[in-house]
C-alpha cells in the first residue's frame, strides 16, 4: 500500500472502510483468473461497442481505448449527499457570476475582483455584453472535477464550464459492469444513472429561446476526427435529437436551420460541443471551417440557445478560480461546502517568488490550458524539467497559477500486477436550466501509473465506473 | 434526417453492396480458374476485376503482371487501391461512424466487427487461413450486415437512404459487369448464340458473379446463350441483380421517400424504358449502346438523389 | 452639421461564388453625437438586423444563390453635433475592456519605448496632453500612405516600415496608449474632409477620467469634429470592420469602392 495517501477502500488502520465492506469481502472470495477473464470482456465490449477516443498527434488521430478498470469507486450516501450540495452551489454561483459579468458587472464594482483580470481576459467575451439568457443559465453542462485528501477533505479542482467531457463513459462503465457484475449490483443498492440523457434533454428543452416548449434541439459535433466524437453521436442517440456539424446548419433572416431530407427545419437550441472560436466564422476565428456564418446574429436576437453559452470560459479560467469561494459569498451569500485547492497566483509577485522556491514540490498548470497539457508536477519531474518550466513562468508569470501537490485519494485498482491502489479524482456532471441538477454519479479517473497523479486520458489515465450507495445500505459512520 | 446523415446511410450501403459484388467476382474467378484450362485461354478471367472496378491502370503500375494472387492481393487487402475490399469496408465503417446514431446497435456492431477482423489482415494472411474461406466468410458478413439491417431498423428514412445506396450500387454494378462482358463476347463472337468455348466459361463466370446461374435454368431450362443471359440480367424483374429489378426497387424506395421528389420522372422514364423494350431491339443497336446509356441515367438519378434529399452543397 | 452618405462597394468575381455572407457595419451609431435619419441599406439578397455587444449595428447579409457580382448600398443622412471630441461614459461599456491586447494591437518593446518617451507628460500635465502629444508625435513618425499595409497588419508591423492608412494610425495610437495603461478603442466611420481618399475613416477614442471618451484622428493630427460620422466602435479593426464576409465557391474577386460624404446646405 502507498502510504500516506487516503485510500478510498482502507482505512488507515487497515480496516475496510463501510461503503466497501460487501465489495471487500466478495472481491477476498473472487478468483484471480476470474478478474483476469472479467477484464478481458471488458475490453472486448468496449471494442465490439466502439467506444474509442481519438488521440491527437502522431499519424493524425488514431483510435484508442480508454482503459476501463473493473474495481468500482463506491461512494456513501452521505458523501455524496455533500458533493452534491457542494457542486450545485457551486455552478450556481458560477452561473450566477456570468451573469453579473455580462449585465451589471457588480462584482467588479464591489472590488473583490480586479476588474482587469476578467475586463481584459481573452475568454471575456465582449459578443456577451447585454444579451440576456433563458433562466440567465450559462453554463449548461459542468462537469466538477474533485479530489479528495482525507476522510472529510474534497477539493474542486477544476469548475469546467466549457464544454465538459467524460458524460458517456459514466453511462458505458455502468452499462459494462451490470454485464459483468450482475451479482454485486444484486448485492449493492447502487443509485442509477442511466435517466441522464434524459435529465439533459429536460434541461436543453428547458432553456429554448421564448418559452418554446416544443424546441428542436441539435448537438454540433467538430465531426468524427474530434477526439469525443464517440461521446457525441452516443448523446445524440441517447436523446434522439440530430447530430450535426457546422455544414449542416445555415442562418437565414435571424433563424438557424438544418438542411434535411424534407428541406430547411427550424434549430432552436444548439448543444454545441466545439469551442467558442469556431461557432461563427463572422464573428470569431474567420478561418474556422466547423462553425455557421451568421450564428451568432441569430443568437444574439435571441432566436436560438447555445449550450453552454458563449463566454463561459471566463468562469473555468485557472486565474478566476483562486476567487470562487468569494464568488459564492458574493452572489449566494452562503460559506463554500467545497474547498478549493490554496492556490498561488502567479501573476503577483509574491506567488511568484514562492513558487520559483519551491517548484519541485508543486503542480504549476497554464491559465488557459486544459487536458493535462502544458502543466508541470513537481515531484514527478525530473530537476531539468524543474527548470525548463521556471523559464516558462519567468516569461510570462500572469499565464499560470500554482497549486501544493495534493494527495490525491487512491483506490484499488486491476493491474498487471493484480489489485493495486492507484490515484483517483471525480467528476460529476452538474446540469442548469430551469433547475440545477446532478445524477448520482460521475466519471472517476484512475492514473494507471503507479504513483501517477496525472489522471487525464489523453496523458495515459482511466476510468471506473463509480458507484454512489443509496441511503439504506450506507449507515453513516458519524 | 439531415441530408448530410442520408447521405452517409446511402455511402455506406452502396460501400458495403460494392464489397459484396467484389468478392462474388473474385469468388467465381477462382472457380473459373480450377474449373478447366479451358477458362485461361484467351482473356485473362483476371482481368475482368480490374477492368469493373477501373482500376486496371493502378494495378499495371503496382503490380506488373495479372495473375490470380496478384488480382486477389490487389482487390482485397490493398489500402492505395481506392475499391479494394478492406478499403471499402474502411470507407463504409467511416460512413457508419458518421451516422452511428441512425443505426441499431446491430448494424454498427456488424460493420464494426467486420471491419476489425479486416484491418490488419495482410493477403498473406488470408493466404495461410484459406483464400475461400475468407471469402465465403465475407459474404456471409455481407448477408448478415443486409439481414440486421432490414430486421433490426425502423422502418423509416435511415433504412430506405440504405436501401436506395444498396439498389443503385448493385444496378451499377450488374450493367458494368454485363458491359465488360459484351464489349468482350461481341469482339469475339461472328454469330450470337454460337457461343465458343471460352466465351461459355466467361458466360459462367457472369451468372455466378451476379448469382443468378439457378435462375438462369430456371428461367430457360437450356443451355447458356449470350443474348439469353442479356435478357434475364436486364429485363427480368424475377431475378434480384437484374436491371429491372433495381431500378423497380429504387422507384419504390424513392416513392416511399417523396413521391413529388424532381428525381421521381428520370427514375419513371427509366422504369417504362425496361419494362416495353425488347431484347431483340437492344439487340440491333448494340447492347454496349444501351448499357453505356443506361450508366448515364443511373448516374444522373445518382446526382439528383443527392440534390433533392441530401441538399449537398 | 447635415451629413449625406452613399456608400457603395462591389464586389466583381470572376468565377461565380455559390453563396455569400456578410455582417455590415454599415450604420452608424446613435450616439450621443449624432442622429441618424433615412439610413438604409440595400443589395444583398436577404438583410438582418441585429445588435453586436459593443452596441453597434450590424446587419447579416446573405446570398442563397449563384452570383457573380455583389453590390451593397448604404445611404442616408446623419445630422452630428460639435462636442469637442468628447463623448460621456453613457453607451454601457466599461472603459476597462479596452485594455486588451488583441494580435493587431498588441504592443512591442519598439512601439512601447516610443511611447514611454512622452509619459512624463502624464505626470506633469495630465493623461490629456500625454494623448495629444502622442497623436503629434504618431503623424510626426508615420507617413500617410496607401498601400503599404492591409487591414491584416498589426501595429508593431506598420510601425516598423513607418507608413500606414488611418485604420494602421488608429492601432498604433491605442497600443501607445495601453503602454501607459490608458484605455482605448477604436472607431470607424466617415469623414466630410481628411487625409487621403475622402469618407471611410477610422480613428480613436481614450477615456479620461472626469471628462469620458476623447477622440483622437492621428491620421488628420485632430480630435473629432462635427465633420466626423461613427459607425462602429471596438476593440481593432477586425472587431469593428464595416464588412466581413465569407462565400462558397468564387474566385478572382475584385473590389470597387465608392464613398461620398458631403455637408448639405441647409437652406433657411
Amino acid at each position: 500500500m502507498l502510504k500516506n495517501f487516503f485510500d478510498e477502500m482502507h482505512a488507515e488502520s487497515g480496516e475496510v472502510r463501510e461503503p466497501y465492506e460487501t465489495y471487500s469481502a466478495w472481491l477476498h472470495s473472487t478468483q484471480v483468473d476470474e478478474l483476469v477473464r472479467c477484464h478481458e470482456q471488458a475490453d472486448l465490449i468496449f471494442r465490439r461497442v466502439g467506444i474509442t477516443f481519438n488521440v491527437y498527434g502522431a499519424d493524425g488521430g488514431v483510435e484508442r481505448l480508454i482503459p476501463f478498470d473493473i474495481v468500482p469507486r463506491i461512494i456513501s450516501a452521505s458523501e455524496w449527499e455533500l458533493i452534491e450540495r457542494g457542486v450545485i452551489q457551486r455552478v450556481n454561483a458560477l452561473n450566477a457570476f456570468l451573469h453579473d459579468i455580462y449585465h451589471d458587472q457588480a462584482i467588479l464594482k464591489s472590488g473583490l475582483i480586479p476588474p482587469d483580470l476578467i475586463l481584459t481576459n481573452e475568454a471575456f467575451r465582449p459578443e456577451m455584453l447585454g444579451l440576456t439568457l433563458p433562466h440567465h443559465v450559462y453554463s449548461h453542462i459542468s462537469g466538477v472535477d474533485i479530489v479528495r485528501v482525507d476522510e472529510e477533505t474534497f477539493y474542486v479542482l477544476e469548475d469546467n464550464a466549457r464544454t465538459p467531457s467524460g458524460v458517456s463513459y459514466m453511462l458505458e462503465n455502468r452499462q459494462a459492469m451490470m454485464r459483468l457484475f450482475p451479482d454485486l449490483f444484486a448485492k449493492h443498492r447502487v443509485a442509477p444513472v442511466s435517466h441522464y440523457p434524459e435529465l439533459l434533454l429536460e434541461t436543453l428543452s428547458s432553456v429554448a429561446p421564448k418559452g418554446n416548449s416544443q424546441p428542436t434541439i441539435v448537438l454540433l459535433t467538430p465531426g468524427q476526427f474530434n477526439s469525443a466524437y464517440f461521446e457525441h453521436a452516443f448523446l445524440a442517440q441517447e436523446m434522439g435529437i440530430e447530430l450535426v456539424e457546422g455544414q449542416d446548419l445555415f442562418v437565414d433572416e435571424g433563424y438557424v436551420y438544418m438542411r434535411t431530407t424534407r428541406g430547411p427545419r427550424r434549430v432552436d437550441v444548439i448543444y454545441r460541443r466545439i469551442d467558442d472560436d469556431f461557432l461563427d466564422p463572422l464573428a470569431f476565428r474567420p478561418d474556422s471551417a466547423l462553425g455557421v456564418p451568421g450564428l451568432l446574429a441569430a443568437y444574439r436576437m435571441g432566436n436560438v440557445s447555445i449550450c453552454n453559452a458563449v463566454g463561459g470560459g471566463i468562469a473555468d479560467d485557472k486565474a478566476i478560480y483562486t476567487y470562487m469561494p468569494d464568488i459564492i459569498k458574493f452572489y449566494l451569500a452562503q460559506e463554500p461546502i467545497l474547498k478549493n485547492v490554496p492556490t498561488y497566483n502567479l501573476r503577483r509577485k509574491d506567488d511568484l517568488a514562492y513558487a520559483l522556491e519551491n517548484m519541485e514540490k508543486l503542480v504549476v498548470k497554464e491559465v488557459h490550458g486544459s487536458g493535462g497539457y502544458g502543466m508541470l508536477v513537481g515531484p514527478a519531474s525530473t530537476k531539468k524539467q524543474v527548470a525548463e518550466f521556471k523559464e516558462k513562468v519567468k516569461a510570462d508569470p500572469a499565464n499560470f497559477i500554482a497549486q501544493p501537490t495534493l494527495s490525491l485519494s487512491t483506490c484499488p485498482t486491476f493491474v498487471d500486477q493484480g489489485i493495486a491502489p492507484r490515484h483517483v479524482d471525480l467528476r460529476p456532471f452538474v446540469l442548469s436550466g430551469r433547475q440545477t441538477k446532478v445524477v448520482p454519479g460521475g466519471l472517476t479517473r484512475v492514473a494507471m501509473e503507479k504513483g501517477s497523479l496525472v489522471v487525464n486520458s489523453s496523458q495515459g489515465g482511466g476510468t471506473k465506473d463509480t458507484w454512489i450507495l443509496e441511503g439504506a445500505n450506507a449507515r453513516t459512520r458519524r | 434526417m439531415l441530408g448530410r446523415a442520408a447521405d452517409n446511410l446511402y455511402w455506406m450501403a452502396r460501400n458495403m453492396e460494392r464489397i459484396e459484388n467484389m468478392i462474388r467476382l473474385i469468388r467465381t474467378g477462382r472457380t473459373a480458374n480450377m474449373l478447366s484450362e479451358a477458362g485461361k485461354q484467351g482473356d485473362n478471367i483476371w482481368e475482368m476485376p480490374l477492368e469493373i472496378s477501373g482500376q486496371k491502370e493502378l494495378f499495371l503500375k503496382d503490380y506488373g503482371e495479372i495473375s490470380g494472387g496478384r488480382v486477389c492481393a490487389f482487390m482485397l487487402s490493398d489500402m492505395n487501391n481506392p475499391v479494394s475490399v478492406k478499403k471499402l469496408l474502411s470507407n463504409a465503417r467511416e460512413n457508419a461512424r458518421a451516422t452511428r446514431h441512425f443505426l441499431t446497435s446491430d448494424v454498427w456492431e456488424c460493420i464494426n466487427r467486420t471491419w476489425l477482423a479486416v484491418k490488419e489482415l495482410t493477403y498473406s494472411d488470408i493466404k495461410k487461413q484459406s483464400v475461400d474461406d475468407h471469402l465465403d466468410w465475407m459474404v456471409d458478413r455481407s448477408y448478415m450486415f443486409k439481414g440486421m439491417l432490414s430486421g433490426s431498423m425502423r422502418r423509416g428514412e435511415g433504412l430506405q437512404f440504405s436501401n436506395l445506396g444498396l439498389c443503385v450500387e448493385r444496378a451499377d454494378h450488374t450493367a458494368r459487369l454485363l458491359m465488360v462482358h459484351f464489349s468482350n463476347a461481341e469482339k469475339n463472337t461472328t454469330q450470337m448464340g454460337g457461343l465458343q468455348v471460352r466465351d461459355y466459361y466467361r458466360s459462367m463466370v457472369i451468372l455466378n458473379a451476379l448469382n443468378a446461374y439457378k435462375a438462369y435454368r430456371e428461367t430457360f431450362h437450356s443451355s447458356i446463350e449470350l443474348d439469353k443471359i442479356a435478357e434475364l440480367m436486364i429485363l427480368h424483374k424475377e431475378v434480384p441483380r437484374s436491371l429491372r429489378a433495381c431500378v423497380d426497387e429504387i422507384a419504390d424506395v424513392l416513392r416511399a421517400l417523396n413521391p413529388t421528389a424532381s428525381v421521381m420522372k428520370e427514375v419513371y422514364d427509366l422504369q417504362y424504358r425496361l419494362e416495353t423494350v425488347q431484347i431483340a431491339q437492344l439487340r440491333r443497336v448494340g447492347l454496349d449502346h444501351f448499357l453505356v446509356d443506361f450508366s448515364k441515367h443511373m448516374d444522373e438519378i445518382s446526382l439528383n438523389i443527392q440534390h433533392d434529399f441530401m441538399m449537398v452543397q | 452639421m447635415r451629413i449625406k452618405i452613399r456608400h457603395e462597394t462591389h464586389y466583381v468575381l470572376e468565377q461565380a461564388a455559390r453563396r455569400a455572407m456578410q455582417y455590415l457595419r454599415l450604420t452608424p451609431r446613435n450616439d450621443r453625437n449624432q442622429r441618424v435619419g433615412n439610413w438604409s441599406i440595400s443589395g444583398p439578397e436577404k438583410l438582418t438586423q441585429w445588435l453586436d455587444g459593443f452596441g453597434n449595428v450590424v446587419h447579416f447579409a446573405s446570398e442563397h444563390t449563384d452570383h457573380n457580382d455583389l453590390k451593397i448600398v448604404v445611404e442616408g443622412e446623419v445630422e452630428t453635433k460639435e462636442t469637442n471630441g468628447v463623448l460621456p461614459l453613457d453607451d454601457g461599456l466599461p472603459p476597462g475592456m479596452f485594455m486588451r491586447p488583441t494580435p493587431l494591437i498588441k504592443c512591442d518593446e519598439v512601439l512601447g519605448a516610443f511611447s514611454d518617451e512622452l509619459k512624463g507628460i502624464i505626470e506633469k500635465d495630465g493623461e490629456l496632453s500625454f494623448l495629444h502629444a502622442l497623436m503629434a508625435a504618431l503623424a510626426d513618425e508615420v507617413t500617410y500612405e496607401s498601400g503599404q499595409s492591409t487591414v491584416a497588419c498589426s501595429a508593431t508591423e506598420v510601425f516598423e516600415r513607418k507608413k500606414g492608412v488611418c485604420q494602421d494610425f488608429a492601432h498604433l495610437f491605442i497600443a501607445g496608449c495601453h503602454r501607459q495603461n490608458i484605455p482605448t478603442r477604436y472607431v470607424s466611420g466617415y469623414i466630410t474632409n481628411g487625409a487621403g481618399d475622402p469618407a471611410s475613416h477610422a480613428w480613436a477614442e481614450s477615456y479620461v477620467s472626469g471628462l469620458g471618451w476623447v477622440s483622437f484622428d492621428p491620421a488628420n493630427r485632430q480630435c473629432a469634429t462635427e465633420s466626423y460620422v461613427r459607425l462602429a466602435v471596438a476593440y481593432d479593426y477586425a472587431t469593428a470592420a464595416p464588412i466581413i464576409g465569407v462565400r462558397t465557391g468564387g474566385q478572382g474577386e475584385q473590389m470597387n469602392v465608392n464613398v461620398q460624404v458631403d455637408q448639405v446646405q441647409v437652406q433657411s
